[in-house]
């Protein structure tokens, strides 16, 4: 049952377990026609896994994998996957190391019994497609490892699949290679629209490349939403440290007031008053139920700050003292660790000149400041 | 770059004790061998040595009688082996104990091994006590000093020798060749055929030359399991019988070189075998 057009992917409840271990729990996931998904998070957080129970290369345990409605997947029956029409991308690439790009690239189609001129011809598009034409007769050990990614990418197209799925594929290439394959990634899917799954541990590739994030912690989704919601508005506190909110600082709520739209909360960190002002709004509206349960209950918070989010200087509140200890020079910007007068560690980003040692006050602007129930401090 | 092209001379001194090892016990015995085959006693050139054994069929067909215990026997160990290791490519439960009970032929050696399968198997041994009291047969059926015999023995050793060489080969194979064949359309009998098979062809064919050169050099268990004066009178034995039954080395030489031609030609073949299917530059590698 090769479906000719994938209109919906649906993953219904979808769990799998490895003898004890549950490596993924409840999976619950709508991918549109078209869509670039990526499932992001921790190495052990079940990306890899997930994306192998929907290729059907790892039996589920329970659970409906779905296409277009029809079930290809309950744990009983289960389509194969050469039969499902997906592709895969691997992180070693995988290029049959007997047989030259052009056999390669070839392979799917020979097997589908296409006639040999069209073979040719749509072997010589796709190579020509990932810049790659006259390596035809190359074997992979002859190539460099972004030129066999393009081919283990040229290999997966040139069948047309329905899904492709992509399992850190620039993972195993060099800083540059990999932000050029990014941008060829984000061309290739712009022009075939073919809908995708990336798989990453590399929050800057998830944000660069994706149409929606979804975020996975051992084995459970933590929040799904688009790269700007995920970057500005994190879920939980994992998302928040794993998106880049280096500063974590623990206390309690002090008060928690309601002004129209914006929540203004105030909070105690090690006896420094910290004011945040945010717009909860759709998804972020458990949150703020959340955290106002947090108040009544007197639980303890987390704070979560972006390091390019400090200003220094004194602001009107959320004024801090910090002793500089650790200076990195980064070129236009400095990226400084340093202790702040309530003992916590801060870390910022600042294009002042700072040397070691240095006393100097920071502010937080009210609105960068994010509050988070405490339980999942990834810290703790 | 030029200065490491400089020969190091300290280094040239760690390989020596090598290089003396070597010339000593293989290269000046195999040339002196050779030297012999081509001489007679006198020390005259020769070639009456190698017209002999040719024209005297009783000598001749010591080839055809090994090639017919060693072929059979390296094809069964290597064909057995290939569905064996395939199965167990990505390990197993009780793997340890299967691969234990594997080695246990080859490392108590071929005697032992004879002296076992004569007791176990002869006449009055518990195979033919146990097939006839299940009414399978009803007199003692021969196992041994004849060629089955032979060919049981070459098999329990050479067995797991081609497995385990096959085995470490196929799981060295990277897992996601597999994958991404499926993914690609293919089988589990397409994948086999046309990503594993022909990776596992260069391993096949290693597998397949140590094979055949420990059978084709038979000795022990033609002796012990067959018949020597006979059906199992194999090319090693002639070789033997000249050197140390007639003391004419020259002819004791001779039938070496011929052994050693004979070998040589096959694993040739082989290699030519490998060519045709694997052209291939390495094997997985980085992938």
């Amino acid at each position: 049952m090769t479906m000719r057009e994938l209109k919906q992917l649906t993953i219904k409840n979808l769990i799998k377990r490895f003898s004890e271990k549950e490596a993924l729990n409840n999976f619950n996931l709508t991918v549109e026609k078209g869509e670039f998904v990526t499932f992001l998070g921790p190495s052990g957080c079940g990306k890899s896994t997930a994306l192998n129970c929907i290729a059907g290369l790892l039996p589920i345990t329970s659970g409906e994998i779905c296409v277009n409605e029809e079930c290809i997947d309950n744990g009983i029956i289960s389509t194969p996957p050469e039969k499902r029409g997906f592709g895969m991308v691997f992180q070693n690439y995988a290029l049959f190391p007997h047989l030259t790009v052009f056999k390669n690239v070839a392979f799917g189609l020979e097997l589908k019994k296409t006639p040999k001129n069209e073979i040719q011809e749509k072997v010589n598009n796709v190579l020509k497609m990932v810049h790659l034409e006259g390596y035809e007769n190359k074997f992979p050990s002859q190539m460099s490892g972004g030129e066999q990614q393009r081919v283990a990418i040229a290999r997966c197209i040139v069948l047309e699949p329905t899904l492709l799925m992509l399992d850190e594929p620039l993972s195993n290439l060099d800083a540059k290679l990999r932000n050029d394959m990014r941008y060829e990634l984000k061309t290739l899917h712009e022009r075939l629209q073919v809908t995708s799954i990336y798989v990453t541990h590399d929050q800057q590739e998830a944000l660069a490349l994706s149409d929606r994030i979804v975020v996975m912690k051992k084995g459970h989704i933590q929040q799904v939403g688009t790269p700007e919601e995920i970057y500005s508005h994190p879920a939980n506190l994992f998302v928040a440290d794993f998106m880049g909110f280096r500063n974590i600082w623990e206390g309690k709520i002090e008060e928690f007031t309601e002004n129209g739209a914006e929540t203004k909360i105030v909070v105690n960190i090690g006896g420094s008053k910290l004011t945040s002002h945010t717009r909860f709004n759709g998804n972020s509206r458990s949150l703020k139920s959340a955290l106002e349960e947090t108040f009544k209950s007197k639980q303890a918070i987390c704070t979560a700050i972006r390091p390019e989010d400090f200003l220094i200087g004194k602001g009107a509140i959320n004024n801090l003292k910090c002793r500089a200890d650790i200076v990195e020079y980064l070129g236009q910007i400095s990226h400084v660790t340093g202790v702040l007068d309530n003992n916590n560690q801060a870390d910022f980003r600042t294009s002042e000149k700072i040397t070691s040692g240095v006393n100097l006050d920071l502010f937080i602007p009210p609105e960068k400041l994010l509050i988070f129930p405490k339980e999942g401090n990834p810290h703790v | 770059m030029s200065e490491e092209k400089r020969w190091d001379f300290s280094l040239v001194l760690t390989l020596l004790p090598a290089l003396l090892f070597i010339s000593f016990l293989f290269i000046y015995p195999f040339l002196y061998g050779l030297f012999l085959s081509f001489t007679n006693a006198d020390g005259n050139f020769t070639l009456a040595n190698y017209a002999r054994f040719f024209t005297d069929n009783w000598e001749f067909r010591t080839i055809g009688v090994t090639l017919g215990l060693a072929l059979p026997a390296t094809l069964i160990n290597v064909l057995l082996a290939i569905p064996f290791a395939y199965y167990m490519r990505h390990g197993m439960k009780g793997e340890k104990l299967i691969t234990f009970f594997l080695i246990v032929p080859i490392t108590l050696g071929t005697v032992l091994v004879a002296e076992g399968m004569l007791t176990f198997m002869g006449p009055h041994g518990w195979l033919n006590q146990f097939l006839m009291a299940s009414r399978i047969i009803d007199k003692p059926f021969r196992f041994t000093h004849n060629y089955l015999g032979v060919m049981i023995s070459l098999v329990l050793q050479g067995f797991p020798f081609a497995f385990l060489m096959l085995l470490g080969y196929v799981s060295g194979i990277n897992p996601d060749l597999e994958k991404a064949a499926q993914m690609l359309g293919a089988s589990k009998a397409e994948t086999f055929w046309k990503i594993l098979f022909p990776l596992m062809v260069p391993g096949i064919a290693i597998a397949f030359c140590l094979n055949f050169v420990m059978a084709f050099s038979v000795y022990p268990s033609a002796v012990l399991l067959g018949q020597p004066s006979g059906p199992t009178r194999v090319i090693s034995i002639s070789a033997y019988q000249w050197a140390f039954e007639k003391f004419d080395f020259n002819m004791g030489s001779t039938v070496s070189m011929i052994m050693a031609a004979i070998e040589l030609v096959v694993i040739i073949l082989v290699f030519v075998w490998r060519q045709r299917i694997y052209k291939g530059a390495s094997i997985v590698g980085k992938g």
